[in-house]
């Protein structure tokens, strides 16, 4: 019905030289970098690279999703929202992509600091799929 | 070099919609009639003056009449008129018949004008009588008895209005005796003022400052008010705003609380390179009268609130935060703040935080502890102090699939122990090492990864009760366990047509298998672990519990398989589902000490969890998520196949103003059932509904303690808007949270009114942020409000 | 007034060609002809000259495209420049007027305009963008507005004297 192994994915050869700008904290950034160095991207420091990746600081929000019978906070939600700009210098295209993450984690108020450290594994969790997901949109990205 | 505006220029520069280029239309409410245009003067190039006239005739010493459709051009500014005259002596003209004087912010147009352009800048000035006036940036007009302009940045208008309603409406202006608009200090001054609606007068303030530009201004700020059901001022504030110093500014609000008294808000911000950003929030609450009602004799209490919040950089990579946070009762917020949305959070945390970022490097030093503000949560279940926690970590790049980390953490954990007995009164200090290393064998369509992990725990536990010792409990317990895992997952692919658009859907079957050795914990204190939440990423980690006390014993084998529709065009991907399953191959004998599950759990395997996404349209977006499976078995219950958790919800929003969503969620293991719903509708440009609503769906049997009505939050409501004036009413609905042993939480009704003047002020309560929290996307809805294009 | 010395100063005319009808006392000089008397300098591709019986000359018609005009005003007020496709100087009753495309420049201030006439004893100057009389004699419509181009005033401090 049609499945064959996947073959070789690599990253446009419009991406393979690019200068990573990142607002979004030094693990997101590390990561980031490693995935797009693993796939065969190349960072010049002299800034000669004719593409721009930019990430903006990523935006995590935390709702309350349910609340229990006693109207404390039973479970929380992370929304995450990335904004991504990818810039050819040269062919001077600009394309914007905003992709989102969520999470959901419950709230044992008997151990707080308990979920305080969860919710750190959630937002990194969540910022690995983002990685993943920006990853996708990149071997897809229709640049001159 | 004439000016080369592309559009003619109109009076006040409002050009009606019949006039608008089709994009400038589109973009343009319904209800407002037309739009300010920029005034687009192409300036001279030089200080000279050009006039140009049908006819003119000088005199001997320079002085010239000029008749006929005058435009007088100088640098940015022009003036346009039937007539006017030079007196080249005193350089001045003046300007009779139609005079329109054209600014780049600000446009005049009168009878009669004149304007004297001496050498000096700051003698250069004009007068306009018998006039109206727009900024068209600012989507302000008006009209005044006279205008006098001084120099190039401060204007004074006499017996005028102002308003921000569009040229023939009316709706609300502000009248003054005079107004003063100084461009350098960016404050504007008004005297006898009188605010307006349908020009008939509602309120008179002798004197009145505001700000014409983004500059910080002492003053009052926006005052709220909210009314509780009985149609009673609930809450009243009038905060007023001290702009002490460029760096440092206050606010302090005295909000009246009908049930309460008078509540005294104070903020003080300051922003410093060396501390960075530094926020200090006091209030306070004398004589609370809701004390006085139910028991007289109990001396009023004083209720107060002290938050600080710090946070700054050192040097490029070390950074600063900190929190304070002490309050006097538990219901103090939701006493005092109920109109901003229920405080839902049973601890208050106070936390210092100086930590390292470097590429591979990161090291903190951390000082917590927290404020339980719920009587009921137990006294063995309330959080340690953590003086101080130190992290230090190194997680260096991979090296060719080659990946290693090294974690080392040391804590000292105290609380106050003296009401506890047992393990729960131990107190102590915890050494922790964790180290890892994992191997990637990658290809496009496959990865292996097998992974070792060192875990290293060692404690100097205090305050153990003799009778514990000399049952033999070891005052310092170590562990050193060993994790191996092998995680491994294939990749298949195949194209494929649906919904009218090429897709690739993947197939990514995985399998992990985990192996950890059992040691016994049951010794060890819990300072600081908790039982994750089974979802589906849990299902692929390599710890089941949460913290650091606890190592969970693992000999399972999982098994995921996830498919995912990415689009061919652009690589989003539109749709995704995954299933996945633990098969247990022993016993689970680690468990958190105080949890009701019983010792060891014996499921042969987990529940299953599907969980999945789908984004058929960019507006719409649907998730679902169910674990169906076996309950850990509790101590004398025998427990059958059932859904445990389970949510599915639907959100639309298309970016319109049209938002809303409906989510159902239910988790047993929190007795939670709880149909969310969340509308903003445009029902066009003017009109929106506005809804949300939280009902409880849980079965209690009659012990339970139970909310005093299913419907935990609700709003409803609607907002109008015209092109100069916003107005929002909701009726709301808020069940408290509980804080002590009382049965239920009794629920607050009240109504929400806001009248927002836009460009003016807004009066009212602001449900932004209840709504932000109910209504999924009203974060980014658009307002017409003309922040200008 | 324009300088007194100039009224009674020699003139003097170049040109290619010119021809003189004693009869009529009219003198056409054609073919960049500059005339000079004094201050005043005519520039343009043809002048006529009128003078009355006792052969003074009383009027100074110039077509060019466009012609010149320029003269030095009573001691102070500096050089005035003018051009225009028609200029008439009628030199007895002082009176300049200049035809399409006409543009006068006094102390930095410059007129423009379709038909500019100075008066040099009241030095008043009118000008007007549309002609409703005589057609013009290139016959292309006039532009219909007039422009006057004011210098800014000098700072104070720099030369204080001059301020008139």
């Amino acid at each position: 019905c049609g499945w064959q192994l996947r073959g070789i994915t690599q990253l446009p050869a419009s991406v393979q030289v690019m200068t990573l700008e990142s607002q979004a904290g030094n693990r997101f950034t590390q990561r980031l970098k490693q995935q797009l160095t693993f796939n065969g991207v190349v960072f010049p420091s002299d800034g000669s690279a004719n593409v721009r990746l930019m990430i903006a600081p990523i935006s995590i929000e935390r709702l309350t999703l349910s609340v229990n019978s006693r109207g404390q906070a039973a479970e929380y939600e992370l929304n995450a929202e990335l904004n991504v700009r990818l810039i050819q210098l040269e062919e001077g295209t600009d394309t914007q992509w905003i992709i989102t993450g969520r999470r959901i984690f419950s709230n044992d108020i008997n151990s707080v600091i308990a979920t305080q450290s969860e919710e750190k594994i959630q937002r990194e969790e969540l910022e690995n799929d983002l990685i993943r997901k920006l990853m996708n949109r990149l071997k897809k990205a229709q640049l001159k | 070099n004439e000016g080369s505006e592309d559009y003619a220029f109109r009076p006040l520069s409002w050009y009606p919609l019949d006039e608008l280029t089709s994009a400038e239309a589109e973009a343009l409410p319904e209800f407002c009639s037309g739009k300010y245009r920029p005034v687009a003067i192409t300036p001279r190039n030089n200080t000279s003056i050009l006039i140009e006239a049908d006819e003119s005739i000088a005199d001997k010493n320079g002085d010239a009449v000029f008749k006929g459709n005058v435009e007088f051009h100088q640098q940015d500014k022009k003036i346009i008129s039937d007539q006017a005259t030079w007196s080249q002596t005193q350089r001045s003209a003046t300007f009779t018949g139609n005079v329109s004087i054209i600014t780049p912010e600000l446009v005049m147009s009168g009878d009669s004008a004149v304007i004297n352009d001496s050498a000096q800048a700051e003698q250069k000035n004009a007068q306009v009588k018998h006039s109206e006036y727009s900024l068209p940036n600012a989507h302000m007009r008006g009209t005044a008895g006279t205008i006098n302009s001084q120099g190039e940045s401060f204007i004074q208008l006499i017996d005028s209005t102002y308003t921000f309603c569009e040229p023939g409406h009316n709706d609300w202006d502000i009248k003054a005796s005079e107004i003063n608009l100084d461009r350098e200090s960016g404050i504007g001054s008004a005297w006898h003022t009188q605010l307006r609606i349908k020009e008939v007068p509602i309120m008179y303030l002798p004197y009145y400052r505001f700000p014409i530009d983004d500059r910080r201004m002492t003053g009052f700020l926006d005052p709220t008010f909210t009314i509780n059901g009985e149609i009673q001022a609930s809450e009243m504030s009038v905060p007023f705003y001290l702009n002490l110093h460029p760096q440092v500014d206050a606010t302090i609000t005295p909000k009246e609380i009908l049930d309460h008294g008078l509540l005294w808000q104070g903020q003080v911000r300051h922003l410093t390179s060396i501390f960075g950003y530094g926020e200090l929030n006091y209030s306070e609450l004398k004589n609370d009268r809701s004390y006085l009602q139910e028991d007289g004799d109990t001396p009023r209490q004083d209720r107060w609130l002290i938050n600080y919040q710090q946070r700054g950089d050192i040097n490029e990579n070390w950074h600063h935060r900190w929190v304070y946070n002490e309050i006097s009762d538990n219901d103090y917020i939701n006493d005092t703040k109920s109109s901003l949305g229920i405080n839902r959070e049973t601890h208050m945390p106070t936390r210092g935080e100086i930590y390292f970022d470097k590429s591979s490097w990161h090291f903190n030093v951390l000082g917590e502890s927290y404020q339980t503000v719920d009587d009921t949560i137990a006294l063995a279940d309330r959080p340690y102090k953590r003086l101080p926690q130190l992290n230090l970590n190194f997680v260096p790049d991979s090296f060719s699939g080659l990946t290693g980390s090294m974690k080392s953490q040391a804590t000292q954990f105290k609380r106050d122990n003296d009401k506890l007995t047992g393990t729960s009164a131990i107190n102590g200090t915890r050494l922790v090492l964790d180290s890892s290393v994992s191997y990637t064998f990658e290809w496009p369509f496959a990865y292996i990864t097998p992974k070792a992990d060192y875990n290293i725990r060692q404690y100097q536990l205090q305050d153990v009760e003799q009778s514990l010792i000399d049952s033999g409990y070891d005052e310092n317990p170590s562990v050193a366990i060993p994790k191996y895992s092998v995680d491994a997952g294939l990749f298949f692919e195949r194209e494929l047509e649906a919904f009218d658009s090429g897709y690739i859907q993947t197939l990514e079957p995985r399998i992990m298998h985990l192996q950890v050795p059992y040691y016994d914990q049951s010794d060890i204190p819990n300072f600081d672990s908790s039982a994750l939440t089974f979802n589906a990423s849990q299902l692929f980690r390599d710890y089941r519990f949460n913290g650091n006390d606890r190592i969970g014993d693992a000999n399972h084998t999982t098994l995921g398989l996830t498919t995912r529709f990415l689009k061919d065009s652009n690589g989003t991907e539109t749709f995704n589902a995954s299933i996945g399953r633990i098969y247990y191959h022993e016993d689970r004998r680690v468990q958190l000490s105080s949890s009701t599950v019983s010792e060891v759990d014996s499921r042969k395997k987990s529940s299953d969890i599907i969980e999945s996404t789908w984004n058929p349209y960019d507006q719409w977006r649907l998730y679902s998520m169910i674990e169906y499976g076996e309950a850990p078995k509790v101590v004398g219950e025998d427990s059958e196949h059932d859904i445990l958790q389970k949510q599915f919800s639907i959100e639309y929003n298309d970016k319109l103003n049209h938002m809303a969503n409906i989510s159902l969620r239910e988790n047993t293991s929190e007795s939670i059932r709880q149909l969310d719903l969340g509308v903003f509708w445009a029902l066009n440009d003017s009109w929106a509904l506005i809804g949300s609503r939280k009902k409880d769906l849980w079965n209690y049997d009659s012990s339970d303690v139970k909310p005093v009505d299913p419907i935990i939050e609700a709003l409803a409501g609607f907002e109008y808007q015209s092109c100069c004036w916003r107005a929002q009413v909701l009726y709301q609905e808020q069940s408290k949270r509980l804080t002590d042993d009382e049965d239920s939480a009794d629920k607050t009704y009240s109504w929400l009114l806001r009248i927002e003047l836009k460009g003016f002020a807004s009066f009212g309560a602001n449900p932004d942020d209840i709504m932000n929290q109910s209504i999924r996307g009203y974060s980014t809805r658009r307002y017409f409000d003309f922040e200008s294009e | 007034l324009s300088l007194e010395s100039d009224a009674n100063a020699e003139i003097t005319i170049q040109s290619d060609r010119a021809n003189f009808d004693r009869k009529t006392g009219i003198a056409i000089y054609i073919g960049n002809v500059i005339l000079q008397q004094g201050t005043l300098l005519i520039n343009a591709d043809e002048i006529t000259l009128y003078s009355d019986q006792n052969q003074q000359l009383n009027k100074a018609v110039a077509k060019g495209k466009p012609a010149h005009f320029q003269q030095q005003m009573k001691g102070d007020k500096g050089l005035t420049k003018a051009q225009g496709h028609l200029i008439t100087y009628m030199t007895q009753d002082k009176k300049v007027s200049l035809l399409t495309e006409a543009v006068l420049e006094q102390e930095g201030n410059s007129f423009s305009g379709n038909y500019i006439n100075y008066n040099i004893i009241n030095e008043q100057i009118t000008a007007k963008g549309q002609i409703e009389t005589q057609g013009t004699p290139s016959g292309e419509q006039p532009s219909g507005r007039i422009k006057m181009i004011i210098q800014p005033a000098k700072s104070a401090e720099k030369n204080n004297n001059e301020d008139a």
